[in-house]
């Protein structure tokens, strides 16, 4: 089951184009880190499953159904968009007030039971909140629709080390209450690899990478020994290669067992994993440059 | 959704409200001043129109009060307000501050929202507006008692059911230029650039054509008559009045005779009698009268009137009211369309 997928999908903002021909597909009931770097339209992505966008070209499917068109879909989707949008004016209560009267399915109780459990006075104003109440409420209010699928922009950029431990706790606790996809869009991998069981990787508008976070790092390892001559059995791709004077470590994706004792073999950390494909894809993107550079 | 238009739209409401009662009071106050005057000069014993039977008492009650003249541009600017603080903010303020990401992805559609939010609003601003309306109508009463102007520009779009389509059209270009620019501060000038072109273009290019005006020919009074053209020429509109002699040649703007237009025909007759006092006076001013008198039969003047009659006052008011609910609806259709297709 998919619970967020795209096909080929394009998105143009005036004469400037975001995505050009993204492919994706999130499975249902997982937790999903959408990371990439600055600018790679991560945001736009969240957007199109939200429904607040339409492709430019392409198709979006969430749910089985088209977010842009299918008003069925709203009440199945929560999104906490980037810097936790809210009504400053309005107090806490105010604000979960609003999300009774929006959405059908709204559970009163449980969202009202979270905030007391974090002491948040709920006849505060919101915009007199701390960053970490704010994305708390802005949680809530998300979560108290009872979404199938959970969107969250970036919401850990703005918070403190301890605000941010709370909100992941808050999202582990929900992700282990039910069977509720998530998908969480950061450049802040530490804090994902915690939570997320599955990665999709955005680069430059192109998806580089989707997979579940398990098996990508059984695939992948870091090789730390002397420079390669030439292919190594047991290694599929050299993704990414630090070169020190005598020797240099590279991330590689592997096919097979590695026997050659040359290397040390050691695990490799999501973060590398991460920042290993997201330089991979910066290079191609450079070289492409260069051909489009020496035709014209 | 009417919780949260009201909840949010309160603050400007309650402002609009209060702004509508300090208004209220200082019409109620000048008004009933205004309508001692008038039975205090004997008016009310007059009938309507008064300056049929007690022509002096109405000019004189008229001189004394013409704040009106001063106080109708005001009133002409009210609704333009609707359009800056009610219209403009409604959905660019959403987007400048990016709220719009958190009230669009809750259950109910862009669609839904836009509608229910403008028309509450809609419904206030039809509220103030015919209460605005009635209120100016019942101040301005009495002057309109001593001298029927219902039909001049200025009077007609104060009064009526005009005030409150000007009003809806204001908060329908408010939310028509925030949903194009996207801010709220361009989305006000906008407004008020917008509003001012329709009012302008409506009230100068279309309105004196909504129905084809009547052309008429007056005889010229005597000197002896009151000058005052109303007995004359009937009430409502005058686009124009103009005094001609049998040649066409002009005389005089209105029912009158200007120095350079009596020139030319009777070059011997003096429009303004040499200062005289007493009883001399009262001699050389009959003499300049009856020398006028004659010079008018003599040459056949008379008066040119292009009008719109009174009694198609409300079939104006009708024709306008409409326009302005049409463009409000287009715009509205507009924004919604946008709102659903192009924005973000």
């Amino acid at each position: 089951m998919t619970a967020f997928a795209t096909d080929e999908v394009a998105k143009r903002y005036g004469k400037r184009w975001a995505l050009h021909g993204c492919s994706l597909e999130v499975p249902a009931g997982r937790v999903v880190a959408l990371v990439g770097p600055n600018g790679a339209c991560k945001t736009t992505l969240l957007h199109l499953a939200a429904g607040l966008l339409r492709p430019t070209m392409g198709t979006v499917t969430v749910l089985g159904g088209d977010p842009a068109r299918d008003l069925a879909l709203l009440p199945r989707v929560g999104l906490v968009a980037q810097d936790m949008p809210l009504y400053r004016g309005l107090t806490v209560l105010e604000t979960l007030r609003l999300g009774r009267k929006l959405n059908p399915r709204w559970d009163h109780e449980m969202v009202t039971d979270r905030l007391l459990q974090l002491s948040i006075d709920v006849d505060q104003k919101v915009g007199t909140l701390s960053g970490g109440q704010r994305a708390q409420v802005a949680l809530a209010v998300a979560l108290g629709k009872r979404p199938e699928l959970l969107l969250l922009d970036e919401p850990l950029a703005s918070l403190d080390p301890l605000a941010r431990r709370e909100f992941m706790q808050t999202l582990m606790q929900t992700a282990a209450e039910g069977d509720l996809t998530i998908v969480l869009s950061s450049h802040l991998i530490a804090d994902l690899e915690r939570v997320c069981d599955h990665l999709v990787l955005v680069a430059a508008g192109h998806l580089q990478l989707s997979d579940d976070i398990d098996s990508l790092l059984a695939a992948h390892r870091v090789l730390v020994g002397p420079r390669p001559t030439g292919a190594i059995a047991g290694v599929a791709e050299v993704i990414d290669e630090v070169r020190a004077a005598r020797q240099s470590s590279m991330i590689v994706r592997v096919d097979g067992p590695i026997h050659d004792p040359r290397w040390a073999i050691e695990d490799v950390a999501l973060e590398d994993l991460v920042l290993a494909y997201l330089s991979q894809a910066r290079d191609q993107r450079v070289r492409s440059l260069d051909v489009v550079g020496a035709a014209s | 959704m009417i919780w949260l238009a009201w909840r949010q739209h309160r603050v400007s409401l309650l402002a609009g409200l209060g702004a509508l009662v300090v208004l209220g009071a200082f019409l109620v106050v000048t008004g009933l001043g205004t309508r001692a005057d008038f039975v205090r000069l004997g008016l009310d014993q007059c009938g309507v129109p008064t300056h049929m039977a007690c022509a002096e008492t109405s000019a004189q009650f008229l001189a004394q009060h013409t704040s009106y003249r001063f106080l109708a541009p005001l009133f002409l600017l009210l609704p333009s307000l609707v359009g800056v603080f009610w219209g403009a903010p409604l959905v660019a303020r959403e987007l400048e501050q990016g709220t719009h990401r958190l009230v669009w992805t809750q259950s109910i559609s862009r669609t839904r929202w836009l509608l229910a939010k403008t028309a509450f609003l809609a419904l206030a601003v039809v509220l103030a507006g015919g209460f605005v309306s009635w209120l100016v109508s019942w101040w301005i009463s009495p002057i309109m008692d001593a001298d029927p102007q219902w039909f001049d520009p200025g009077l007609f779009d104060l009064m009526g059911i005009v005030p409150i389509a000007y009003a809806l059209a204001a908060l329908a270009i408010g939310i028509a230029a925030g949903t194009l620019t996207r801010k709220v501060i361009p989305a006000i000038g906008l407004t008020l650039v917008l509003f001012l072109a329709l009012r302008v273009g409506i009230g100068l290019g279309a309105r004196p054509n909504f129905m084809e005006p009547i052309h008429a020919t007056f005889a010229f009074p005597t000197t002896d008559q009151p000058t005052r053209t109303e007995p004359l020429i009937p009430e409502g509109w005058k686009l124009t009045l103009q005094t001609l002699d049998v040649d066409g040649r002009f005389i005089g703007d209105g029912v009158g005779i200007e120095p350079q237009g009596l020139q030319a025909d009777c070059p011997e007759a003096e429009l303004r009698p040499p200062s005289a006092v007493g009883s001399e006076r009262a001699k050389v001013d009959s003499a300049a009268r009856s020398s006028i008198d004659a010079c008018a039969e003599k040459f056949g003047f008379h008066v040119v009137a292009v009008y719109q009659p009174q009694d198609r006052y409300w079939r104006f008011q009708l024709t306008e009211a409409a326009i302005y609910v049409v463009v409000s609806g287009l715009l509205l259709g507009g924004s919604t369309w946008w709102i659903r297709h192009r924005i973000t």
